[in-house]
């Protein structure tokens, strides 16, 4: 590992490989961006998530009149609140979430959505593959290996990418071989365009 | 009935069912999504309580409430419950959680990358013993609060994704109490030590195995002043025989003479009694 690791670091400082047709995407999931943040992420599938779980213990009530109520523990902002319930309930492909809830089946729905915005093997979504996200698989990959899973990075943008965009040979598990063939696909790549 | 392993829980439902000449429980029972609490001594003041997750036929979202008896504070890390993901599955999930403080519930939601399967430890979260903990106020349990789901991401015929959290909160067992009991500790004095041996080989001579579970409802029966049926598994299998003796004996002659131990013997767990 330490090897691959060592190569990673090299790598990350050659210049990254467009792979722009990924980011076009027949959703304009602009309306997503539920945080204002500027761009649609893991962060926003987790905002719905978290509208969820207030609503659940009523430090969200969502009034019949269209209204809300917020506790002094609900974090999302009014913005936040109100632009996931204009676009929070959303349907599937097939159109079948129409239960009027927002609920965390929309958030998975979401999360299918957002799986489909970036290419496998661009885990900091930056619409390239290169070296630094092998370096982001191996240290997703360290992390699980060494037990250090808490709370703090089960919330972290770095663990939902890897976990969304890692695996990349598709053996269903994200660690140093996706690493490695990321690195792989890379060089390749790289040496393609040198040609 | 305390189920700390399906597995275990279904062998000792199948030994009876079988004299009973029908398995068709054990078939529905197995088929029933089920969610339970079980409870684990972290130190003097803090408590594991793992939220365990049974025969979904995947898992792919959902928002549950726990609710805990009077017997348990919930421990907070600011504003939500304290919380750790299990290692094995809960990196795949999106994770939100919640408290109700005024009812002593968590609201556990969560989304995973894509639907998998998985029975065992979906999260854990903490409790501290509050002043007027007995064992029959230190339980917890499912509750069922309108929005709450438990879904694989299948839909039926009509479109709309299947809740099984319904079924679950049907089959789940309810816990009526939880007794907290020092591993090994047959004869309930609050100790370990070469009686206990004794009790066991009493209570399992002539190679008798009992089952835990089997006998919990009347555990006195075998051993009298034990605190519950789960003190004299010393390796905590499930079952209590012969080994169990030999592991008491190995920490007994290993604290005696001062050498460490790192068995089960010992430790202070909680045994969870649940209503079938």
């Amino acid at each position: 590992m330490k090897k691959l690791l060592s190569l990673a670091s090299a790598l990350v400082l050659c210049s990254a490989m467009p792979i722009n047709a990924f980011a076009e995407s027949a959703i304009d999931t602009f309306v997503y961006d539920f945080n204002g943040d500027g761009v649609f992420n893991w962060y926003d599938c987790h905002a719905v998530l978290e509208f969820y779980t207030y609503t659940g213990v009523e430090d969200l009530i969502l009034n019949d009149d269209g209204t809300y109520t917020l506790s002094d523990k609900c974090d999302l902002s009014e913005t936040e609140i109100e632009s996931i319930l204009k676009y929070g309930n959303i349907t599937d492909p097939e159109g079948l979430d129409e239960d009027d809830i927002i609920d965390s089946i929309d958030a998975g729905l979401f999360m299918e959505i957002l799986s489909e915005q970036y290419s496998v093997g661009d885990l900091n979504t930056d619409n390239a593959i290169d070296a630094l996200d092998a370096s982001l698989a191996l240290e997703h990959y360290a992390a699980i290996q060494s037990g250090n899973v808490d709370a703090e990075y089960m919330d972290s943008l770095e663990r939902a990418n890897a976990h969304l965009f890692g695996d990349f040979n598709g053996d269903g598990n994200v660690n140093s071989l996706d690493a490695s063939d990321i690195l792989a696909h890379y060089a390749n790549a790289q040496t393609a365009l040198a040609e | 009935m305390r189920k700390p392993n399906f597995k275990k829980f279904v062998s000792s439902i199948m030994a009876a069912s079988v004299v009973a000449g029908s398995i068709s429980a054990i078939n529905s029972l197995a088929a029933s999504p089920q969610i339970y609490v079980d409870f684990s001594r972290v130190d003097s003041t803090t408590y594991r309580a793992d939220f365990v997750l049974e025969n979904m036929p995947s898992i792919h979202s959902g928002g549950i409430h726990i609710e805990f008896g009077e017997g348990w504070d919930i421990v907070m890390s600011g504003t939500k419950p304290k919380y750790t993901p299990n290692a094995e599955f809960g990196t795949q999930m999106t994770v939100q959680r919640s408290v109700d403080l005024i009812n002593n519930r968590i609201f556990f939601a969560f989304t995973i990358d894509s639907a998998i399967e998985y029975e065992g430890v979906i999260a854990s979260f903490y409790v501290t013993p509050t002043s007027v903990k007995t064992p029959e106020n230190s339980t917890a349990h499912l509750v069922l609060v309108d929005g709450d789901i438990l879904c694989t991401g299948e839909k039926d015929a009509d479109g709309n994704y299947i809740d099984f959290l319904p079924d679950a909160i049907e089959s789940s067992p309810v816990m009526l109490k939880a007794n907290q009991f020092i591993v090994g500790d047959a004869d309930g004095n609050g100790s370990v030590n070469s009686l206990d041996a004794s009790e066991v080989l009493g209570a399992t001579s002539g190679g008798t195995s009992l089952v835990v579970d089997t006998i919990a409802p009347f555990h006195t029966d075998y051993f009298p002043k034990a605190i519950c049926a789960g003190a004299p598994d010393a390796n905590q299998d499930g079952y209590i025989n012969s080994t169990d003796a030999d592991d008491i004996l190995d920490y007994y002659s290993a604290v005696a003479v001062g050498n460490t131990y790192s068995g089960n013997v010992g430790k202070i767990d909680v045994y969870e009694t649940f209503q079938n």
